[in-house]
């Protein structure tokens, strides 16, 4: 074999003079590649701006619309409940009235009128009695005159 | 994602009944909601429906949304229930078989060429896991960085680097010389 048919050693220009060495340098190549974007552009769902406003304007509209609908159910829902408590506020009324109507009974409030002011002057009754020669009707009456409270103990 | 007003301010004034701040909400959450969607779905078409319902039923619960702040999250959370409801019903309807592998024609498509592009991503995208395919359509499709993906999809931005790396991995892997890269995006 001739010098020219030798190969030259050029293992000191060796990029690589250790395995891992070429492994680090293999990774870092790969994540160099993989910091690339992937070019998604065939996905694009709006290829012209045009059509991307289209949707928004479309959207947007449904979107107040929907919400417009939301608060008139609402509205709408409110006034449904005010009638039935209105109507349910003016049954309690009526019933909470309707007993202090019997306890205002025009025989009732002529009785009570009578016994007050019999009692509110007992002399002014007794005078009348004598002035028209009536007599009490009963014991009851005159002790109501003289003071009801003490009927009691006056029999 | 980078809008003058705060998604506080906006949803402030939407519950008001203000037209413009819905309008500006679903400017800023459309494409957000349909990846999101497209990530649950596998289909463009219906999860571009889903994300319309998801607004519709978003924008009535408004008040419901405690932390105004962080509305992305609340409402991606909405378009992911819908979705997995969605595709619930065609589980049902015995229509999901091959959702993601038999895509259904994209009107919007140019050619033939960009939709068989499309129909091999959607492909790949079904290969991967619902979380990663979320990642990587915010961050590689949408342009949202690792802290928006973070707080949107409430993980830490670790772990979204992580989904993000697993997915472009296996997305390479499963199309081959097919996968088309972009330029790189240092944050």
């Amino acid at each position: 074999m001739s010098d020219d048919e030798k190969k030259v050693d050029l293992s000191a220009l060796e990029p690589f003079p250790e395995a891992a060495r070429f492994e680090q340098a293999v990774s870092a190549i790969t994540a160099r590649v993989l910091e690339k974007k992937v070019d998604l552009s065939a996905l694009e769902p709006f290829p012209s701006p045009a059509r991307f406003e289209q949707a928004v304007g479309a959207i947007a509209a449904r979107a107040m619309a929907a919400r417009r609908r939301k608060r008139e159910t609402v509205s709408e829902q409110l006034s449904a409940w005010a009638r039935p408590a209105l109507a349910l506020a003016a049954g309690v009324a009526l019933i909470a009235w309707v007993p202090s109507l019997w306890s205002r009974s025009p025989s009732s409030t002529a009785v009570s009128s009578s016994a007050s002011q019999q009692s509110a002057d007992p002399a002014a009754t007794l005078m009348g009695w004598a002035a028209k020669d009536a007599l009490p009707t009963d014991t009851t009456e005159v002790l109501t005159t003289l003071g009801g409270s003490h009927g009691g103990t006056a029999r | 994602m980078a809008d003058s007003d705060s998604n506080k301010a906006l949803v402030a004034r939407a519950r008001l009944g203000d037209p413009a701040a819905l309008e500006a909400l679903v400017r800023r959450h459309l494409r957000a909601a349909c990846a999101v969607a497209l990530a649950v779905l596998g289909s463009p078409a219906d999860a571009e429906d889903v994300a319309q319902d998801s607004f519709v039923v978003a924008f009535e619960r408004l008040e419901t949304c405690r932390d105004p702040e962080r509305f992305a999250g609340w409402f991606l959370q909405i378009v992911r229930n819908r979705a997995l409801n969605a595709k619930a019903q065609q589980k049902l309807r015995g229509q999901a078989a091959g959702a993601l592998a038999e895509p259904e024609p994209h009107l919007d498509a140019p050619d033939a060429g960009r939709a068989g592009l499309r129909d091999r991503l959607l492909k790949g995208l079904s290969e991967i896991s619902a979380t990663q395919r979320e990642v990587v359509l915010l961050h590689d499709l949408e342009g949202w960085t690792h802290g928006e993906i973070a707080r949107a999809l409430e993980i830490s931005e670790v772990m979204s680097r992580q989904h993000l790396f697993t997915a472009r991995r296996a997305l390479r892997t499963l199309l081959g010389d097919e996968a088309p890269s972009a330029e790189v995006r240092h944050e």
